[in-house]
């Protein structure tokens, strides 16, 4: 099963909530089909049990993908309901389908990841950078400049024609290193950070946006990755005295 | 319906009344007024008898529930204590005798709450002015071709200790917006900084460091009601 502490974005939960729809569609056609019936609700609390399962997990992208092993549940269900004639018989359908719910869940996981990519691109900056309206900069360093106002009009406007370079951050440290006359922390190539920026709906993800000292340049950082993007205007304006 | 079940039935109402009521008279009621002076000083001096409290400069409320009360004592000591509202009592949090700046994280989950706390000698001559930092150092790495790279850090914010030599401060805006995007809390970023997190320098009229005996050594005593971080003294050199 998806763990909710792991995952909190749309593509993730949707695939979750659809899983739980098809099995219990599965669990009224073999109920409906089965001659000798339990009560509804006994069908669906074996049908539970059989989802307790040994898996292996592994993490791929960021998801734990669990894969069963054991049908620990149908084994515990077996040796409860044995030991009565012909009882098991009415369970034995919905434990297993229990335990093949983990194979359900199993390949949403593995949906979920190709889909999540496709939903929200992690190199497209209008990912990140969905809703612009709220935001302004903050100077997170002392060579960057007080008072500085976001040109937000700017910012949305650049947004589909920005281009992508790539991150380099060994030259970007000695570079820094080197302006810095022996002090570590003299210079910074991104002495600003974007506040108020809301990424794309659901993605889950809240990035932290740091904004070059020229204002032409925005460094994406998630959990995960990084991206780095150059505008061709600044987008930071001399601002009134706050 | 017999009687005997109606009693039953109604005692068993009323004990669930009375229990509700009870739990949240015990967890949920609005607190009361601050004890009173003399309360507080008993409670500080029955906690860290070192501190010799003689007199609650002030309390100074940070929300409904927490509270913060400078004191001193009769030779000299200025020191901090934090209240906290919990079980339908206001509870003595922490005291220390050192007055230094230190973080009370009311919510560590949510950085616009907490507050830096202090209280030194204003008959420290040399003391003019704090300076308070958010620092983070520069970072990179490569692995493979994914490249990570994290900006410095330095946020900072100048308080006059002429006119505020003990004070509770709520972080700036900025430094909030910072601290929560996640320049404290990212997991990956806690493996390589060296000096995390907040720290302050003592400045003199002239902007040279200082230093302050007074307010750095002393002793204190912490329940578990309050988590206080400890702010670094740096140089001036580290933050230029």
């Amino acid at each position: 099963m998806l763990n909710f502490n792991y995952v909190t974005d749309a593509v993730s939960i949707g695939l979750y909530v659809l899983s739980w729809v098809l099995i219990g569609l599965l669990v009224l056609k073999i109920y409906r089909r089965q001659q000798v019936k339990p009560r509804w609700w006994k069908a669906a609390v074996a049908t539970l049990a059989g989802i307790v399962t040994f898996t292996i997990n592994w993490e791929l992208s960021g998801e734990l993908v669990k894969i069963p092993i054991l049908p620990l549940g149908v084994w515990i269900l077996y040796g409860i309901l044995k030991r009565k004639e012909d009882r098991w018989d009415k369970y034995r359908s919905f434990a297993w389908l229990g335990f093949a719910s983990n194979f359900v869940f199993l390949a949403a996981t593995l949906i979920s990841i190709p889909l999540y990519s496709l939903v929200y691109p992690e190199s497209d900056a209008a990912t990140h950078i969905a809703d612009a309206d709220n935001a302004s900069v903050v100077a997170i360093h002392p060579s960057g400049e007080d008072g500085l106002i976001l040109d937000k009009d700017r910012l949305i406007d650049q947004l589909p024609s920005m281009d992508q370079e790539k991150v380099e951050s060994d030259v970007w440290y000695n570079q820094m290193y080197r302006k810095s006359e022996g002090k570590r922390n003299k210079n910074e190539r991104f002495p600003y950070q974007l506040i108020g920026v809301s990424s794309k709906w659901g993605s889950g993800v809240k990035p932290v946006i740091y904004l070059e000292d020229d204002g032409k340049g925005i460094l994406i950082t998630t959990p995960d990755e990084q991206s780095y993007f150059r505008f061709n205007q600044s987008i930071l304006q001399e601002g009134m005295a706050r | 319906m017999t009687g005997k079940k109606k009693a039953i039935i109604a005692g068993a109402v009323l004990l669930l009344l009375g229990g509700s009521l009870a739990i949240y008279w015990f967890y949920f009621s609005e607190p009361n007024a601050l004890p009173g002076q003399d309360q507080m000083i008993t409670e500080i001096n029955g906690l860290l008898p070192e501190a010799d409290a003689w007199e609650i400069q002030e309390t100074i409320m940070v929300d409904n529930e927490h509270a913060v009360a400078p004191f001193t004592s009769k030779d000299g000591i200025y020191g901090v204590s934090s209240w906290v509202w919990k079980h339908h009592e206001w509870k003595l949090g922490s005291v220390r005798t050192n007055g230094e700046p230190k973080i009370w994280k009311v919510d560590p989950d949510d950085p616009a709450t907490y507050r830096i706390v202090w209280n030194i000698d204003p008959a420290e001559e040399s003391l003019d002015t704090l300076n308070f930092f958010f620092v983070r150092e520069r970072y990179w790495s490569v692995s493979g071709d994914r490249h990570q790279y994290d900006p410095s850090i330095q946020l900072k914010k100048e308080v006059s200790f002429r006119e505020h030599p003990y004070g509770v401060m709520k972080l700036p805006d900025d430094w909030t917006a910072v601290v929560e995007s996640g320049a404290e809390g990212n997991p990956r970023e806690v493996v390589h900084r060296s000096y995390p997190g907040f720290q302050w320098i003592p400045l003199d009229e002239n902007g040279e460091e200082t230093f302050l005996d007074s307010a750095v050594n002393g002793s204190s005593y912490h329940t578990g009601l309050v988590e206080e971080e400890h702010m670094m003294i740096v140089n001036l050199e580290e933050v230029e």
